[in-house]
């Protein structure tokens, strides 16, 4: 090999081993700019450290570990909305059964139970905003309490049939046959009135029974709470609700920071990711600190009422004990803590 | 000697090349499977929220056919005492 024909081999080596080089750093930085588009921060799926992908659940960790959870997601969520994030593991209060009332004769629709839950739980605000309560709108009808236990034929040929338990002449009960989606200027409207539905917290969950992977379960204040780490998904358990109470997030939740309310619950209102259900928890993250839910406290008529069910003094057994109470005409069993009562 | 140095540029130069091929290879695995990755996700979560919204409304309707059937009745005395009872009964139980 000539002089000439090294120093143009060699040439030609550095020239493809700089273009080696220079290649390998651009595929880097491609690389790097594609991961880090993988793991964009506004990604909750991404932002999911591997940590947190292979926890127990939580019904099952240790103290210890409950606590490191914890602060996994403390550090997450601060990070993520840019203000000091709590996330608070509370368990259920001794001698404490929560129970729930509320009054349809005194519900306006006004809706700010809604809206105080979606701010007090952190839920998707927009596109379109998860809501864990809902109101329906109904025609006043001519239904009775009254007349519940009237209807009995007077005569032996009375062409109606004996409805025991109800009226044969009337409604027998409130049948649900109403609207969500009423806007009228002003409420209370003539005519109506309003029932607000939310999670019952059954005694005998039927969700509870069908999760698959055991996420969702019963606390011992009564409760139905979800962890929303071990969450798959299915949506079983928004089929077995009776109610339709459960609520599933198709996509990322759109929770701006500046509304985040940043003092949360493991089991409650931290923020959500896509693909899990959720549901109304009684704010387990202050009623375990011995405080009202929000609804309660923002409802303006008093039409709600909460309290435990173990103590004969409390609000909600007072209005066991003297109010006309409601249940579901074909009993599913489940046995709601959640009551429609009227005066 | 010269032998030698050939036999040597030849060994390198071939110890070289599967090097450069090997480097040359995870390369472009790398940033293959990285931006099918990216291109990926990014289908993904651009997903039309048209779509989204759909499923949402599903979801309510969903909610509406299911409480349209439900009726509600009075509850008498002995049934709110019969209830009350069973959650006590239940919760001392389970303490």
């Amino acid at each position: 090999m000539s002089a000439e024909e090294k120093k143009e081999t060699e040439g030609t080596d550095i020239n493809r081993r700089q273009f080696f080089k220079e290649a390998g750093a651009i595929s880097a930085a491609v690389a790097a700019a594609a991961a880090s588009s993988v793991i964009a921060p506004q990604e909750a799926e991404a932002r999911t450290t591997f940590a947190e992908m292979f926890q127990k659940n939580y019904r099952l960790m240790t103290e210890e570990e409950k606590k490191e959870a914890i602060a996994r997601l403390e550090q997450r969520h601060s990070e993520e909305y840019g203000k000091k994030v709590t996330v608070d593991g509370t368990p259920a209060m001794k001698d404490v059964l929560f129970g729930y009332a509320l009054n349809i004769q005194k519900c306006i629709g006004c809706r700010r139970c809604v809206h105080s839950c979606v701010r007090e739980n952190n839920q998707s605000r927009h596109d379109p905003e998860i809501q864990w309560i809902r109101v329906i709108r109904m025609e006043k009808g001519n239904f009775s309490v009254d007349d519940m236990d009237k209807g009995y034929p007077a005569k032996a040929n009375e062409p109606y049939g004996i409805q025991v338990g109800g009226n044969a002449y009337k409604n027998s009960g409130v049948a649900l046959e109403g609207q969500h989606y009423y806007q009228p200027e002003t409420v209370p409207e003539k005519d109506a009135f309003y029932f607000p539905i939310q999670c019952h917290q059954c005694e005998k969950p039927p969700c509870v029974k069908v999760c698959p992977v055991r996420t969702t379960y019963r606390d011992p204040d009564g409760i139905v709470v979800i962890d929303y780490n071990w969450c798959i998904g299915c949506r079983m358990c928004m089929g077995a609700c009776p109610y339709w109470a459960r609520r599933f997030n198709w996509g990322d939740p759109n929770l701006p920071a500046e509304e985040m309310n940043p003092k949360t619950h493991y089991l409650g209102n931290r923020p959500r990711m896509r693909g899990v259900v959720e549901k109304c928890t009684f704010c387990l993250q202050r009623t375990r600190k011995g405080r009202y839910t929000s609804c309660v406290e923002v409802c303006p008529v008093g039409a709600r009422k909460f309290g435990n069910l173990l103590d004969p003094n409390s609000e909600v057994r007072k209005v066991l004990d003297r109010k006309k109470v409601f249940r579901l005409k074909a009993d599913m069993n489940t046995y709601p803590k959640f009551f429609y009562f009227i005066d | 000697m010269a032998d030698e140095k050939d036999i040597a540029g030849i060994k390198n130069e071939g110890a070289d090349f599967s090097r450069r091929a090997f480097i040359k290879k995870t390369l472009l695995v790398g940033v293959a499977v990285a931006s099918t990755t990216a291109v990926a996700k990014k289908v993904a979560s651009v997903t039309p929220r048209q779509d989204l919204r759909g499923a949402y409304l599903n979801d309510d309707i969903q909610q509406d056919k299911v409480m349209k059937g439900k009726e509600y009745v009075v509850m008498s005395r002995e049934e709110k005492e019969q209830m009350l009872q069973m959650f006590v009964n239940d919760y001392n139980k389970q303490a």
